[in-house]
């Protein structure tokens, strides 16, 4: 039951990090 | 718990994110595309998840305890899939962008700042590769340990070369602050890992009492404190053991305690032979030095308070259970407890003569002829047979190889116990 909780969070943080990175590269890109 | 949890979330995410929130802010560098930032964001995202690798698993128990280390490892082990993905896709980005930094690839060329890009990534592929294939390279666990000791600081020290070598984002004083408390932060952790931590085990030294041979070639380690007041664990936990070796040994074993809390400062481990050092347990000669770190674990009576407990153990999976009923049956407490304890042979059921009595049931995989008890595997059909009525508020604590945990999580829900019910805890490490 945990392992399936924390293999979801392993995702979530996955793609919390792709989409900081996609706003980095957008503001770094524009200059910011 | 929740609270103490989340804050250890934020702060593992700040900590991965820090080097973007910096960049961006303290930078006057001149904008450099999309592809090209995102890229490289992916590539400092990677560094601090391999650096930080090293913390989930530093058996730091402040940062364990909303958790449990065996969740904590699993996520060392899927988030390293992620940042391996992001460490790939940070040099492939670059060389669709701009095909001519594909000549970086030559190494006795390239500049310093891709040579350790290179050796990162080779250590990574290398890291990555004694994982997966461990078994199939025919490495024991304590050569995996060193290897993936010795390679995971090859990755994230060749990648933080390969960043300051770079240098784009670390040539202002912000960034470059950053940077050096990163690294230095991760010096501090190897230091108090490797180092401290030894020292500090060197100052609790442990003899090995008795070695005892038990059924189903299991043996039990008694151990005694020497010169200090011993350790404080509950039933079901576990502590990592080195035994005849030094405090700094690299290679060490997470265990389950057998005994009873309540007895005498002595502590118990019951070890079955199975790879190179539960072989050489038996080896081990009254009077050899030891070393503990712990007690570890969340698979306890006292986190799970309920009006009764059912004991579901696979083979040597009997081990932290057997801790939690002699614990019991020392504070004379008054609630149900039910034993299911599967096992190949009979022969072969460790501890067989003292779990005894109406309240434990065998399920004996191949049983001797004239066997009258249950056969086979347990599945929900057995334990509605046995288990008292009320059982969908009891604790379930479940231990044994994977595949029979997983197989009992099914059946326990088919019987409509709860998920919150049942408690496991799993250590499957490569």
């Amino acid at each position: 039951m945990r392992q399936a909780w924390t293999t979801r969070f392993v995702i979530a943080t996955a793609l919390l990090m792709l989409a900081a990175a996609a706003i980095f590269a957008w503001l770094r890109s524009r200059g910011a | 718990m929740l609270a103490r949890g989340l804050f250890w979330i934020t702060v593992y995410v700040a900590a991965v994110l820090s080097p973007l929130v910096v960049a961006a802010i303290a930078t006057a560098a001149a904008p450099r595309s999309w592809m090209t930032e995102f890229s490289v964001a992916l590539g400092f995202l990677a560094l601090m998840i391999f650096g930080l690798q090293f913390g989930l698993v530093a058996r730091f128990q402040r940062v364990s305890a909303p958790f449990g280390m065996d969740a904590l490892i699993q996520y060392h082990r899927q988030i390293a899939i992620v940042a391996a993905g992001f460490a790939v896709a940070h040099p492939v980005l670059l060389f669709i962008e701009d095909p001519a930094k594909l000549k970086l690839l030559n190494f006795l060329e390239a500049p310093v700042r891709a040579r350790y890009a290179e050796l990162a990534t080779l250590s990574l592929a290398a890291v990555t590769g004694v994982s997966i294939f461990r078994k199939r390279l025919g490495l024991s666990y304590e050569a995996w340990q060193l290897l993936h000791g010795v390679l995971a600081v090859a990755l994230v020290g060749c990648s933080l070369g390969h960043a300051f070598g770079v240098g784009f984002y670390s040539g202002r004083p912000e960034t470059r602050a950053l940077w050096l408390v990163l690294s230095c932060g991760l010096v501090a952790l190897l230091g108090w890992v490797r180092i401290a931590k030894p020292l500090l085990r060197l100052r609790r030294p442990w003899r090995v009492d008795e070695v005892k041979a038990e059924r189903g070639g299991a043996w039990t380690l008694t151990l005694s404190p020497v010169g200090h007041a011993g350790l404080q664990f509950e039933p079901g936990q576990f502590a990592w053991l080195i035994a005849g070796r030094s405090p700094f040994a690299l290679t060490q074993h997470p265990f389950s305690f057998s005994s009873s809390p309540d007895s005498s400062g002595r502590v118990s481990f019951t070890i079955k032979a199975r790879g190179d050092f539960t072989r050489s347990i038996a080896g081990i000669a009254p009077g050899t030095r030891a070393y503990l770190d712990g007690p570890h674990g969340l698979f306890t009576l006292s986190r799970h308070d309920a009006p009764g407990f059912v004991l579901i153990a696979g083979g040597v999976g009997i081990t932290p259970l057997i801790s939690m009923i002699r614990s019991l049956a020392a504070r004379r407490d008054p609630r149900p407890v039910v034993l299911f304890y599967g096992n190949k042979d009979w022969e072969g059921v460790t501890f067989r003569e003292e779990l005894d009595g109406p309240r434990v049931v065998h399920v004996i995989e191949s049983p001797p002829p004239g066997w009258t008890g249950e056969r086979g595997f347990i599945t929900a059909d057995l334990l509605r047979r046995h288990l008292p009525p009320g059982f969908e508020h009891f604790r379930f604590f479940v231990c044994g190889p994977i595949p029979m945990m997983d197989a009992m999580e099914r059946e326990l829900q088919s019987l409509g116990v709860p998920d919150e019910n049942i408690v496991t805890e799993r250590f499957d490490m490569v």
